[in-house]
């Protein structure tokens, strides 16, 4: 077996041993020679010391070269069941992110009003959280300041951008939408969570970014109030209660806000846009949920783990006597 | 005829640690044997120039830009003018490159290949495969090894993991181990047995040292045995979390942080203890507990990385590297003490017979007469076929370096000829008739 050309990836243990390499017809370098030492055969066992002056030459290597080598021994097995599952919160935030643009469309370009369904959410977001939250008055309280608050800036939040072009507003939503889809944070495991709080910080911040550019386009203080109220609720609040339910194992609501917010933003974009664009949609999403599990069950077939004494050493410490 | 050896490396003088001081004794010893040695490293501050050392061993400091914990910038063809200009006037036969993390070392064994010459690393440490540092680094070893003479490697644990990273021959691979200057590290002999235990531990105060275990266990192992003190030299980010300990378990008066030692004063801080304590999480050989063992003290240790290969069973305990499986091994270590089960007298005898450095040295003769050049000088397309198989991108790029290499090495050779560079004077030799 000649090391130099196989990559480390075909090497095994057992073509690393010996035995195979002398026999090899390949061999570029001999074993060292000892002068005092007799031939190889009669010799002592060799033993894996180095405080011993063992009758062997230095570069002599043994059978139970790398026998304690361990390989994929953390790999986790996926089901494609639980990985189109884990692939559906991304097609999930998607959603809620071109939900928040498609209403702003038709604010913007079909002059919709926004009272209605602003009210709707804030009705919906209320009571939903209530159900889930024990202590609700906490939340009644900042829900309420969190209204107050965009009340008091949306004026600003109109005037903000006056002296910007459209276009540069489009590009710079462009990429704040890019860049939620791709740091918005799609924790896996529901067991993981219970550990870590979820927060997505990156997300939170860059969705309310794109709220705030976007509504600064728009011609009334109202308009900009009720459009921000209601991207918060669905780009932040919405993602925040679906993962709340996960966490509590409500699988049959979590399917439901899932299929719903998907088939709203088919047709929202069927009405507003353009059926090419829920065709495209669809066949992306389809593609992302279906195809890509599969992909990356494909690629798990190439993981090559390496563990052996060389490893550092986790500590085990007993916190907490 | 003696060879005349280039050792490189980033790590030399001043700074101290384990590669520093292999490189100076390695050196010394070869110089006893006969052969010229030189030191390559890049400039300490204002330690820059040639300084000839101990026996004649002169020190090359280039000026280079230092990257981090004194690893030079890895570039890949800017040390070549230098080098080359080193190795000419030296009149250099074998080029011996240090350590992973030696930028510098790889810089001049590659260059060394392509100026058909013969070459040797010596890989001092342990890599995993898994974090992006360790990726990138085993790829610069691979590139590297691809097509090195001969790898030294510390212990039988740092061959298994070398031959993986850098896809090598195992028989081109040899063991070769630390050792210490026994007749440095003696035991002391005048004294006075107490009735309490001193505990000594002797690290840089690193995660991946151990320190977390450390912090753990004294306060357990003081609550079992009254009549134990600690004596901790090292420091580190985790220097911090010992003193909150320290003053959480009203342990200041039997806990005593000495803060960084320098190596000469290691032997005198160890032989003021009865039992070494090292709780690493990774070790390629751990010079300092065979320094501990030379010195008389019974060793507790993790059972990590190459250590397990580094002692025999009579001269230290070993545990897991877990909180309770430490506290056991070294309550049991204090009772063996305490018992007199123990003669911990005859450890330095043990020692010194097991590692010397004229021993090493012969050993590295050996690799250095193994080396024929006209095997390692094999036609360029087999040279660079070994670089191209060593991966589908990296392959390509590999090869591309080299190519590059040997245009630069011919416009130095057209630029700077070789009959202008002047041939330094050897330093004055004469063998000794007897090695000790």
């Amino acid at each position: 077996m000649n090391i130099e050309t196989t990559s480390i990836g075909s090497i095994t243990p057992k073509s690393l041993s010996p035995q195979s390499s002398p026999k090899s017809p390949i061999r570029h370098r001999k074993y060292l020679s000892i002068p005092s030492s007799p031939r190889l055969g009669k010799l002592p066992p060799w033993k894996k010391l180095l405080y011993l002056k063992q009758p062997y030459p230095d570069n002599y290597t043994d059978k139970s070269f790398l026998s304690q080598l361990k390989r994929n021994t953390t790999v986790a097995k996926y089901s494609y069941v639980k990985l189109v599952e884990d692939f559906s919160l991304i097609i999930f935030y998607i959603s809620c992110i071109l939900l928040v643009i498609l209403i702003f469309i038709g604010i913007y370009v079909h002059n919709w009003d926004p009272t209605w369904f602003t009210i709707t959410t804030s009705v919906i977001t209320f009571f939903s959280f209530m159900f889930l939250s024990n202590s609700y008055m906490i939340n009644m309280k900042s829900f309420i300041l969190i209204i107050l608050m965009l009340f008091m800036v949306s004026p600003i939040l109109e005037s903000l951008t006056k002296s910007t072009s459209s276009d540069s507003i489009w590009a710079i939503s462009f990429t704040l939408c890019i860049a939620n889809a791709v740091f918005h944070e799609y924790s896996m495991s529901s067991a993981q969570r219970k550990i870590k709080p979820h927060r997505p910080i990156i997300s939170t911040n860059i969705s309310l970014s794109n709220a705030i550019v976007l509504a600064s386009r728009l011609s009334s203080t109202n308009e900009v109030f009720q459009f921000v109220l209601f991207a918060v609720q669905i780009n932040i609040l919405l993602p925040l209660f679906d993962a709340k339910l996960l966490q509590l194992n409500y699988k049959k609501l979590h399917w439901t806000i899932v299929i719903t917010s998907f088939i709203l933003v088919d047709v929202l974009m069927y009405k507003l846009l353009n059926y090419k664009f829920m065709v495209y949609w669809n066949i992306a999403a389809m593609g992302l949920v279906v195809i890509m599990p599969g992909y990356f069950l494909s690629l798990q077939r190439y993981k090559n783990e390496l563990q052996g004494p060389w490893d550092t050493a986790k500590p085990i410490l007993n916190r907490g006597r | 005829m003696g060879y005349n050896i280039a050792m490189v490396s980033d790590f030399f003088y001043p700074q101290p640690g384990g590669v520093e001081f292999h490189v100076y004794h390695l050196s010394q010893k070869l110089i006893d044997m006969g052969h010229s040695v030189i030191i390559i490293t890049h400039h300490y501050g204002n330690r820059t120039g040639i300084r000839t050392l101990t026996n004649g061993l002169k020190v090359y400091y280039i000026p280079f830009f230092v990257l981090y914990r004194s690893s030079t910038f890895p570039t890949v063809f800017s040390l070549f003018p230098i080098l080359r200009n080193i190795f000419i006037r030296e009149e250099i036969d074998i080029v011996h490159g240090h350590g992973t993390f030696s930028s510098i070392g790889h810089e001049a064994i590659f260059h060394a290949r392509t100026m058909g010459m013969r070459t040797v690393f010596t890989d001092h440490s342990l890599f995993g495969f898994a974090d992006v540092g360790s990726i990138l680094g085993n790829k610069v070893l691979k590139f590297t090894l691809s097509d090195v003479g001969h790898v030294i490697c510390v212990s039988h644990t740092c061959k298994e993991n070398t031959v993986l990273r850098a896809s090598l021959d195992p028989l081109s691979v040899s063991v070769i181990p630390n050792a210490v200057i026994s007749k440095d590290f003696s035991p002391d002999l005048n004294k006075k047995q107490g009735e309490d235990i001193t505990i000594v531990v002797i690290t840089r105060l690193f995660p991946n040292k151990g320190a977390d275990l450390l912090t753990a266990i004294i306060p357990r192992i003081c609550m079992a045995k009254p009549n134990v003190k600690f004596l901790i030299a090292g420091d580190g980010p985790k220097f911090l979390d010992l003193e909150q300990m320290r003053e959480e378990y009203f342990l200041q008066e039997r806990v005593k942080l000495i803060g960084a030692v320098k190596h000469e004063q290691v032997r005198d801080v160890m032989v003021q203890g009865d039992i070494y304590l090292h709780p690493s999480l990774t070790e390629a050989f751990g010079t300092v507990i065979v320094e501990a063992a030379s010195c008389g003290l019974f060793v507790v240790t993790t059972k990590v990385g190459g250590i397990p290969e580094v002692l025999p069973k009579e001269i230290f305990r070993f545990a897991e590297p877990e909180e309770d499986s430490l506290v056991d091994a070294t309550l049991n270590a204090i009772d063996l003490i305490q018992s007199g089960e123990i003669d911990t007298s005859t450890f330095h005898s043990v020692v010194s017979k097991m590692y010397s450095w004229s021993d090493i040295a012969k050993r590295t003769e050996n690799v250095y007469n193994s080396l024929d050049l006209n095997v390692l000088n094999q036609p360029l397309i087999e040279r660079l076929q070994k670089y191209y198989c060593c991966g589908v991108i990296a392959g390509k790029l590999y090869v591309l370096c080299v190519i590059v290499d040997i245009f630069i090495y011919a416009v130095l050779e057209w630029f700077y000829p070789r009959e202008h560079i002047d041939r330094a004077n050897k330093w004055p030799k004469h063998r000794r008739n007897s090695l000790e």
